[in-house]
């Protein structure tokens, strides 16, 4: 019977341990979307508005992030940090070493280079979903840029961009899953540990499977909210 | 009182406006008529910087501003001096009736909510629509939406009012209702600049007529001057083409 799916293994066992680690989990997915959308909406505004030289190079810098797995961003930096880390801090007069540092860390620092180069182009593309009249008459009734900005077309544009960030924040819930090749125990990490001794790997895998599933179905059921909350205005 | 001098404005190699002067005094309604891509609205939009016209001056009430070195500031405050009504109304979607007209007072001119709200429900009554205060655009008709850009317009009190075609996106019912409205305001006495193809509308309220072809003006005059007296040959073949259709219902 060894070889029969052991459900009552996958609950009792796998399925607690990865809702044990969901708070990692979701750690290394919310502060990387919120740098994200900092940083995102940065650049969205700087490639709106066309500012010379800095336009052309974040331009570049986010095809660069887009065109690279996340899984390999991840391990870049990881090692990057681990060989030139120490040198770094030693020319620097620091007392930090790099095996001192916690891969969460640098689990966090990759996910933010990733969310930041696709949040950004959401967020883009949300603004210029709004018309150029709308620019227009917050310029003819005497507003500034950053008036403009921030009375009339951030209230159109976010509303345009929530589905976008919700499938962001979801793309990086279940990009997260990716650290454990840092070796850093998250939630699929803290599933699988379970399984080690007994080699129940599929449950641990479906187990792990659920609990994202969970938290992509109440993220989704949220954003949707929002949604419908910010879109008041336009009559849907 | 308005004036600009010598305004030249190129898109790309396509030169729109090869030097155009106008002088608008205080309580002129200024119609501006012309084929398309003549120019008329290009120059209008160099009046309020939407377009940044590449030479020329302009002076509007107090302020003179030369439009080829003209700051921030300078851009600014031609802004708050001037309004605009556009083609497509341009409502801001994200806020209802009142709160399209109170933006401009309340977040540019620093007026406060209470007075804002005050000003706000007496323009929207002048238009109208005293009973759509906390409609949001996409529940309005077009006429309905295009007197609430008058109503944004009229709040300002701005030295003079910019007309972009405002009746071109409505079906030919509301119209009569919009140049209703631009009627009343220019008995008022409020300085207004249009750009429009109703003929009829620009020979009852003008008080000055432009004709304008080929970035430059043609003719200017009494609107009895140009629709009867037209001197240009080409004011008289333009005005042949459109003007039957209003001729015998005056």
């Amino acid at each position: 019977m060894g070889n029969q799916f052991d459900i009552n293994f996958m609950v009792t066992i796998a399925l607690k341990a990865a809702i044990r680690y969901v708070p990692i989990t979701l750690e290394l997915a919310l502060i990387p979307f919120v740098i994200g959308t900092i940083l995102g909406t940065i650049i969205a505004l700087v490639r709106l508005y066309n500012i010379k030289y800095i336009s052309k190079i974040l331009q570049v810098i986010v095809v660069i992030i887009k065109g690279v797995p996340v899984v390999l961003q991840l391990l870049i930096v990881y090692f990057a940090v681990l060989q030139c880390f120490d040198s770094v801090a030693k020319t620097l007069h620091l007392s930090i070493r790099a095996k001192n540092i916690n891969s969460v860390y640098i689990g966090l620092v990759a996910l933010s280079f990733f969310a930041t180069a696709y949040i950004s182009e959401a967020i883009r593309g949300a603004l210029t979903a709004v018309k150029k009249g709308q620019y227009e008459a917050g310029y003819s009734v005497g507003l500034t840029k950053v008036q403009t900005l921030r009375q009339i077309i951030l209230p159109q544009a976010i509303p345009v961009a929530m589905p976008m960030l919700c499938s962001n924040l979801i793309g990086l819930i279940k990009g997260s899953s990716l650290v454990f090749m840092i070796s850093v125990t998250d939630l699929l990490n803290g599933a699988l540990i379970t399984a080690n001794s007994n080699y129940k790997f599929l449950e641990a895998y479906v187990a792990a499977a659920i609990v994202y599933w969970i938290l992509c179905i109440v993220i989704e059921k949220i954003s949707y909210v929002l949604e419908r909350k910010f879109y008041s205005f336009n009559g849907r | 009182m308005i004036e600009l001098k010598g305004i030249h404005k190129a898109f790309g190699k396509n030169q729109v406006l090869k030097g155009v002067d106008i002088k608008v005094e205080k309580g002129d309604v200024v119609v501006i008529i012309g084929p398309s891509g003549s120019g008329k609205t290009t120059l209008l939009r160099c009046l309020n910087f939407l377009e940044k016209a590449d030479d020329g001056e302009l002076t509007i009430g107090e302020t003179h501003v030369d439009l080829k070195h003209s700051s921030k500031q300078d851009i600014l405050k031609v802004r708050r001096q001037t309004a605009m009504v556009f083609q497509s109304y341009n409502l801001f979607n994200n806020k209802t009736a009142i709160g399209n007209v109170m933006e401009g007072l309340v977040t540019g001119r620093k007026v406060p909510k209470k007075e804002a709200e005050e000003i706000s429900k007496k323009v929207l009554d002048k238009v109208g629509l005293s009973d759509k205060y906390d409609f949001y655009p996409c529940h309005l008709s077009g006429g309905q939406q295009q007197r609430v850009g008058i109503a944004r317009a009229l709040a300002l009190n701005p030295e003079v009012i910019l007309f972009d075609e405002p009746t071109s996106a409505l079906d030919p019912e509301l119209v009569g209702d919009v140049l209703g409205v631009m009627k009343k305001v220019a008995e008022e006495g409020i300085t207004m600049i249009v750009v429009t193809h109703e003929m009829s509308f620009a020979y009852d309220i003008a008080s000055k007529v432009i004709f304008m072809e080929g970035g430059v003006i043609v003719e200017q005059g009494t609107p009895k001057d140009i629709f009867t007296n037209a001197k240009e040959e080409r004011t008289k073949k333009f005005l042949k083409r459109i003007v039957p259709e209003w001729s015998y219902t005056i």
